[in-house]
């Protein structure tokens, strides 16, 4: 088999790449490297393990930042009853109930709160001023009997007026 | 077959991977407890391989060896730092190609010393086909060829030279290739074949090789 121009300059390329990086000799290496290594001291388990150890340092912190804005929007137990056993202050006082155009006074004066929205004094106050709502009667509707309804009245036709159609032209049927 | 085999046939024989040698470990073991010996005996085998891949970056034997030896130092420091015992021979060899690419960095300029623009017929690479039974003129020739196939691979870009050079050495998988350059393996793959390509298309362009 004839080798090609070509096949023998990629075989030349290949040599000529491995002579370039071949090392021969080499044989004080490995003392020089002996010699230059440095005091090493036996390193105890817990300096083995340190890069566990701060990689679970790493999660513990992590974990305990996520976990921290949670703790801040429960409501402690205690804090919760007691603002549920303080008596809410009134809106309305009573008279302002006996009033014929009540109006928000003693509530406006009180200690406001900042999540409801303003009541103005120079309005009156619809939503209280309402009569109560009456209880609902229940209703009664009485049986109808088909009987006593009046029977129907009798149906009368008119008779039916024939007369002919006023037809001209081509599509006149007397044409035909 | 391949692209890479039809176009690197010194990678073509692939090793097999490396399995967790016991003595291997054994030995980790003893020089993570500061035995000397245990770690000389460690690296003695890795070291030929050793050298190539930093004779692959810096060009010279001796800044390959004193990167050999700036590699083995540090490894010996960051032993705790290695995972798995059996793994050793790749964690070594990355750390002596980032020693070796230091040392580049660190020559004035590596071009000057490595890629220079004359070659003379001592810095050819000798090859030992080349048998007393050739005549002179063909010796000449050759050692011209040889000369020229130098200095075009030295005259290229470093991203393609260095995976080129690494798989010439015949020490390294692509894989290994990859890790150590932390590049994928596709890349490693297409930059030895381009290597070769520039390679062939400069020699052309020079005279040598098939005419066109």
């Amino acid at each position: 088999m004839i080798e090609s121009p070509r096949h023998e300059l990629d075989e030349a390329i290949d040599r000529v790449a491995a002579k370039m990086v071949a090392a021969p000799g080499g044989d004080r290496l490995l003392p020089n490297v002996i010699a230059r290594l440095p005091e090493r001291e036996a390193s105890p388990w817990f300096m083995q393990m340190r890069v566990q150890a701060a990689a679970a340092a790493a999660l513990l912190l992590v974990a305990f930042l996520w976990a921290r804005p949670l703790d801040r929007t429960v409501m402690p137990i205690t804090e919760s009853a007691e603002r549920i056993t303080e008596p809410a202050p009134p809106l309305v006082d009573a008279r302002s109930a006996e009033l014929p155009t009540p109006a928000v006074t003693e509530a406006s004066a009180g200690k406001p709160d900042p999540q409801l929205p303003a009541v103005t004094l120079d309005r009156p106050d619809h939503e209280h001023s309402l009569a109560p709502v009456m209880a609902l009667e229940a209703m009664v509707f009485e049986s109808i009997a088909p009987a006593a309804l009046e029977p129907d009245a009798a149906v009368v036709l008119a008779p039916l007026a024939l007369s002919e159609l006023m037809l001209a032209g081509e599509s006149s049927p007397h044409d035909r | 077959m391949t692209l890479a085999e039809l176009t690197v046939p010194m990678l073509a024989a692939t090793e097999p991977r490396e399995a967790a040698d016991p003595e291997v470990v054994r030995l980790v073991t003893l020089a993570r407890a500061g035995d000397r010996v245990a770690f000389g005996r460690l690296i003695e085998h890795h070291l030929p391989a050793a050298r190539r891949v930093a004779l692959a970056a810096v060009g010279q034997p001796s800044d390959a060896d004193e990167a050999v030896q700036e590699a083995s130092v540090a490894a010996w420091k960051r032993l705790d730092a290695l995972q798995d015992a059996g793994a050793f021979r790749g964690w070594f060899m990355r750390i002596v190609w980032r020693k070796a690419l230091d040392r580049r960095r660190s020559l004035r300029s590596w071009f000057d010393r490595f890629g220079g623009a004359t070659i003379d017929a001592s810095g050819a690479p000798q090859l030992e086909h080349a048998t007393s039974d050739a005549s002179p003129d063909a010796l000449l020739m050759l050692r011209q060829l040889e000369a020229a196939i130098a200095q075009v691979i030295k005259a290229l870009p470093r991203r393609l030279r260095d995976p080129f050079l690494l798989a010439a050495s015949g020490d390294h998988r692509y894989e290994e290739i990859a890790t150590m350059l932390a590049i994928p393996i596709g890349t490693v793959k297409w930059r030895i074949s381009e290597a070769r390509r520039l390679t062939r298309a400069k020699l052309e362009r020079l005279g040598h090789g098939a005419p066109r």
